[in-house]
């Protein structure tokens, strides 16, 4: 009885929040101006073709007059709400073997100049050095590449000094490819014992230039470096562009312009078979006559599986299946019940090396996570350097439930959620400290947080 | 007159305008709808080739190009004004501020299907088609969405 007046109490509210939305929405609406009468000028951006642009806008400033002579709300056109298109039918599920596939690639090009635009300078102190990091940006709409190798030049008030840039890597390959797309800059680091080098001298800029174009861009200098008795002239270096987006790779996938919905973040009994759905959006028409495979693991469980590319209901002219462009395409998975040895995280991965990163995850079995969190911070240099946090990396954790990874935080702090054991930790800066590898180990128990500051320390 | 492409487009397009311009109030702000609505026609109108009509009505292939363009269009803002205030400034002086705080707080899909139901007024067959899920799927993600506003309330003593 008692649960039966919960049920009504939790109806009763339910339709008091339906009919709050209900009343701020039409308020909202009422509100809205009208669509406006767009104006040939209204395009604000060159890019926009100007046939198609001057198409929308005629299409625009005629749908406007139909809506403004229906200024009753109640004339307008009914179409949104009273012709419904059916909903699309989910891609089942299908038990697949994986196929291991070649995803297709196509050739970036080059960037030339205006592609790529530095972002706001980072600059960071370890062991005597300055580091200054930059982000370069796509402020393009396509992809394209630099080389991993620019050319650096130090000037003070517009004239370049006699001041060599040696190279971090002298045995990176020199040329190799390093693509820029809109979601992963390239990270250019230069460094130099500023503070210890011998005559001082002046810089206010430092001019860059990617190839092999010649891309050119400017960033501030280190200003006046320091120069103590006894000490000679230490030289700046440059790091090899480093980018997320496929290092060393030349071109792009398709699979770049995909993305992925779907709550992932489920939990589910022990033997207990699960279903959940992936939603697919490409921006691009997709084919899918390479289709990819998905990986399931938990702990050491688990195995890569094909996706049911072929029940997808839409097929290009030569009948292979496709995501078409902006159309979200939903895929029925399934996790087959797990047993208790394999009761912990469940980690779903759509496997589309080097490229879009699709993955989500399940919690499986009653099993309570606990919460690792921490500070990762680098000791030691030369004699008076002072502790400092470590503000980008990762740390990786290694357990019975197979690993799992947090992003280092700008300050230096990160966070996991973990079934509960021991694990190993791994914390991984990047630039400054990249190649620096700092671990640790912890304790997890389920419901609980525990603190795993991590040192990274350095001679 | 002879009936141009460019005809055909605006009598195709024309009966979801007040809906693609509600969505994309919501996506960016009444300040910046008409731009991202424009910006996407455009884009609609280039694609237009592309477009099947065995995929059904073609609204949930519109909301799909204005959601994209609302977010290169939010993307672009974030890198241009360093002071942007992350809010969707679409509450107007009356409205239910705290309402509008806590959709802003819901899971993305939550927010989505509270989005397209209530302020953009689709019935629940569209917001289906919208968000390539079953009808039944709308429904109850409405209804965790409505549970979740009533706990960032503070409305579930009753």
């Amino acid at each position: 009885m008692a649960e039966h007046t919960d049920h009504h109490l939790d109806d009763r509210m339910d339709d008091r929040m339906d009919e709050r939305l209900r009343t701020h929405a039409a308020r909202w609406r009422e509100d809205l101006p009208e669509v406006a009468p767009f104006s040939p000028r209204a395009p604000r951006r060159a890019g926009v073709v100007a046939a198609a642009a001057a198409a929308a806008v005629l299409v625009v400033v005629g749908a406007g007059v139909v809506l403004r002579s229906g200024t009753d709300r109640a004339d307008a056109p009914p179409a949104d709400r009273t012709s419904p298109s059916p909903a699309p039918r989910v891609v089942p599920w299908a038990d697949l073997p994986p196929t291991h596939p070649t995803l297709p690639t196509t050739p970036a090009p080059a960037c030339g100049p205006g592609d790529v635009a530095a972002g706001r300078p980072r600059t960071e102190g370890a062991a005597g050095t300055e580091y200054l990091t930059v982000d370069l940006r796509l402020t393009g709409d396509a992809p394209c590449w630099v080389s991993q190798d620019p050319a650096v030049t130090f000037l003070s008030a517009g004239e370049p000094l006699d001041l060599r840039v040696t190279k971090n890597q002298p045995d990176a390959t020199p040329g190799t490819r390093v693509l820029v797309d809109g979601s992963h800059p390239a990270t250019l680091t230069i460094g130099w014992a500023v503070s210890h080098s011998c005559p001082a001298v002046d810089n206010d800029e430092i001019r860059v230039t990617l190839g092999p174009n010649d891309v050119p861009l400017s960033l501030p200098g280190f200003g006046l470096s320091s120069c103590n008795p006894g000490e000679e002239r230490s030289l700046p270096f440059v790091s090899p562009l480093q980018s997320a987006a496929s290092p060393g790779a030349g071109s792009t996938s398709p699979w770049r312009e995909v993305e992925v919905a779907g709550d992932l973040d489920l939990a589910a009994g022990v033997d207990e078979d699960v279903t959940f759905d992936v939603t697919l959006t490409s921006r691009v028409d997709l084919p899918l006559a390479a289709c990819p495979d998905y990986v399931m693991t938990a702990g050491s469980h688990g195995g890569t599986y094909g996706l049911n590319c072929a029940d997808v209901p839409y097929q290009d002219d030569a009948g292979d299946a496709y995501l078409p462009a902006d159309t979200p395409v939903t895929f029925q998975m399934r996790v087959d019940g797990f047993d208790r040895a394999a009761a912990g995280k469940v980690v779903w991965r759509l496997d589309v090396r080097g490229t879009t990163a699709l993955h989500g995850q399940l919690t499986v079995g009653d099993v309570e996570l606990g919460t690792v969190t921490g500070t990762v911070t680098v000791v030691g240099g030369p004699a008076g350097t002072p502790d400092r946090v470590v503000t980008a990396g990762r740390v990786t954790a290694t357990g019975p439930s197979g690993t799992d990874q947090s992003a280092i935080g700008p300050d230096g702090t990160y966070t996991l959620h973990l079934p509960p054991g021991a694990y190993d930790l791994e914390a991984t800066p990047l630039a400054p400290l990249r190649g620096i590898v700092c671990p640790d180990r912890v304790g997890v128990t389920g419901g609980a947080t525990v603190t795993a500051d991590i040192t990274c320390s350095i001679d | 007159m002879a009936r141009t492409a460019d005809d055909d487009f605006a009598a195709w397009v024309g009966p979801h305008l007040p809906a693609l311009h509600r969505y994309a109030a919501r996506q960016v702000g009444a300040a910046d709808a008409d731009d991202v609505l424009q910006d996407a026609l455009a884009r609609a109108w280039r694609r237009r080739s592309t477009y099947d009509e065995a995929r059904g009505a073609p609204l949930p292939w519109l909301v799909a190009i204005v959601r994209d363009r609302a977010r290169r269009h939010r993307t672009r803002r974030r890198e241009h004004l360093s002071l942007v205030d992350a809010d969707r400034a679409v509450a107007p002086a009356d409205a239910d501020p705290d309402l509008e705080r806590a959709i802003a707080m819901l899971p993305a899909r939550q927010r989505e299907a509270v989005d397209l139901y209530y302020f953009v007024d689709l019935d629940v067959a569209s917001v289906a088609a919208v968000m390539g899920c079953a009808p039944g799927t709308v429904r109850a993600t409405l209804h965790q969405a409505r549970t979740s506003l009533r706990t960032l309330l503070g409305d579930d003593d009753g």
